[in-house]
């Protein structure tokens, strides 16, 4: 980072708009460490989703239920939920951005068969609990209460 | 070139500078281990506020610091000690700005102690413990675990009382943000003077005791908005809205925030009904460049808290602008909020700006003020291309990196008969149901209650 860079209170780091982001298929979609973890929606049943993950540098997915029950999907290739939350981190964080946070190549983090195909790993069985938790977490901010105090603290942010 | 006041710095800057950096230098290696040459440099901080109230904190905290792992009570000292730098060099930059604006000094705001509610105490008292680790792991050298380790106890302080909305808000902000950065390659690739600023202003605001400005009720007032600056991070966002208040015969500029917490998914001009969820009338009619009727409550520093509008009528933005430019009392940031970071002094151009050597500024008193568009959101409403072409500007001077800048907040181009800015935005936003949120409403409807 460049000293005047290292001297600023403020770095704005706003996210463009996603198009085309189909919230109701894959209701959450996030990047925590190397991973690409969301929520993908079952389709037949409202009550239940499919928590996913994708590991860069490994390789290894899982896919399953809320209730952990695995994907009838999986395969060596992982499955269509996989597929689609993955086109999903796309739209929202575009490829160089999946890129730079996964420490990938920006001409594999284009789609799911490029980025799977850039490490082969194998499934990974993990509890969908700690995905759920975050996706229910999310869920949350669209119940919370709403302020008319000042936040003299949100100066610092123009992000995300 | 900038204009006369502001051209130099003020006495006192460099030496606060060299000293802030002395103490972000500390905090990128962590309180954990600290090198003599460290150690030399804190007692010299400790030396410089001889005499200060602060003072007797300093040293205590600096000796507790440089004897072995610094504890809470010690990172909390030296947090203060660097929120004062930071505050007195806010204050020498402020009064070089009003001296160019010709705005008297008006007295410091009137502030009373508010207590953190029982329920959020040790949720606070977990966030501090957190913060201590970060200080002692070093803001530079911070594993990915000592940051999801906090998740858990972030979820409840959001949601345990309004009473602690800001430092939520600000840790949120914070924790996001060391999830999106880390692991870091090198030790100075870490953002040094905002984290200090972050870990600094967050370990202050979880203290259990909070001076807040005081406030007294008003009813009926007009308040007429001319400018709204959008704030944001990943879940919260804010109306910041910028307005003339005529109350009691008197005219003054205000300051209203409406916030709401944001769901990952909204995004883009969607994102305003993180706010218009709560408070739908009253951004729908700002956005519509109307007045309001208001009542609520006026802050010693100029917030006016609002709590009941009514519509108003049209309002033409430039003229409240222009108007607003002559008044004398003004929105001040309150005494424990002071930092640089804070001075947001809203201007209005009447003139088109200027173009030197590929640098857009603004003409203000005998010089020009580069234009920054470093802080331009999405949700403003505004491009370069509008501002290079507009020959009115409303905006906010700010000081950063060292540095004044005017942040443009909405533009008029020339011949145009209504000006770009986030009006348009917030209006539209207003027309139509979030469909983003009314997915997801009905998925918390499912899911949240099942769970509990």
């Amino acid at each position: 980072m460049s000293d005047s860079l290292a001297r600023r209170s403020v770095i704005a780091a706003p996210r463009p708009s996603p198009k085309g982001r189909k919230v109701k298929d894959v209701p959450f979609v996030e990047l925590r460490g190397k991973r690409i973890q969301g929520v993908i929606s079952s389709g037949s049943d409202i009550e239940r989703v499919y928590c996913a993950f994708y590991e860069a540098g490994t390789g290894n997915f899982y896919c399953s239920t809320n209730n952990n029950r695995r994907c009838g999907g999986l395969g060596g290739g992982g499955c269509k939920h996989i597929v689609e939350m993955v086109g999903e981190a796309v739209k929202v964080f575009g490829a160089d951005g999946l890129a730079a946070a996964l420490g990938l190549d920006a001409s594999v983090t284009g789609n799911a068969r490029s980025l799977m195909a850039a490490a082969r790993g194998s499934e990974t069985k993990e509890p969908a609990s700690e995905v759920f938790a975050r996706f229910l977490n999310d869920l949350r901010y669209t119940e919370m209460p709403c302020s008319n105090q000042p936040i003299p603290e949100l100066s610092w942010f123009i992000s995300g | 070139m900038l204009p006369p006041p502001l051209r130099s710095a003020p006495p006192g800057f460099a030496e606060a500078s060299a000293a802030l950096t002395t103490l972000d230098e500390v905090l990128l290696g962590g309180f954990g281990r600290l090198a003599d040459s460290q150690k030399d440099a804190l007692r010299a901080l400790a030396r410089a506020f001889d005499g200060s109230p602060l003072g007797p904190l300093v040293t205590d905290s600096v000796n507790a610091a440089c004897s072995g792992p610094a504890q809470e009570a010690a990172m909390i000292g030296l947090a203060a000690a660097r929120e004062a730098l930071q505050g007195a060099s806010a204050d020498a930059l402020a009064a070089q700005l009003n001296t160019l604006l010709g705005r008297p000094a008006q007295d410091a705001p009137a502030t009373t102690t508010v207590d953190a509610p029982a329920e959020a105490l040790g949720l606070l008292s977990n966030a501090r413990q957190w913060l201590v680790e970060l200080g002692l792991a070093g803001l530079g050298q911070i594993e990915p675990g000592a940051v999801t380790a906090f998740d858990a106890s972030l979820g409840e302080l959001q949601l345990v009382s309004p009473a602690v909305l800001r430092p939520a808000t600000l840790l949120t902000g914070f924790h996001q943000e060391l999830l999106s950065k880390l692991p870091l390659a090198a030790l100075t690739d870490a953002p040094r003077a905002r984290w200090a600023d972050l870990w600094s202003r967050s370990l202050l605001a979880c203290l259990p005791k909070q001076p807040r400005p005081t406030e007294e009720p008003i009813e009926g007032a007009k308040l007429s908005p001319f400018m709204v600056e959008a704030q944001h991070h990943r879940n919260m966002v804010s109306a910041v809205i910028w307005g003339v208040l005529e109350h009691g015969g008197q005219q003054r500029v205000v300051r209203s925030t409406l916030s709401g917490w944001r769901v990952d998914a909204l995004a883009g001009e969607e994102s305003w009904w993180a706010v218009l969820r709560g408070f739908e009338s009253a951004l729908r009619e700002i956005g519509e460049r109307r007045a309001l009727t208001v009542s609520g409550s006026l802050c010693s520093s100029g917030d006016l808290i609002l709590k009941k509008t009514a519509p108003g009528q049209p309002i033409d933005v430039a003229q409240v602008a222009s108007a607003a430019m002559a008044l004398t009392v003004w929105p001040q940031v309150a005494p424990t909020d002071r930092h640089p970071a804070q001075l947001a002094i809203p201007l209005f151009i009447n003139s088109a700006p200027t173009r030197d050597e590929g640098v857009l500024s603004v003409p203000l008193g005998d010089g020009l003020v580069p234009i920054t568009f470093d802080r331009l959101s999405p949700l403003q409403g505004l491009d370069a291309v509008t501002v290079a072409k507009s020959d009115r500007l409303w905006g906010l001077a700010r000081f950063d990196g060292g540095a004044w800048s005017f942040q443009p907040l909405a533009a008029q181009a020339k011949g145009a008969k209504t000006p770009s800015g986030p009006w348009d935005g917030i209006a539209a936003a207003a027309k139509t149901k979030s469909s983003t949120l009314v997915i997801l409403n009905e998925r918390a409807g499912k899911l949240l209650r099942k769970k509990s």
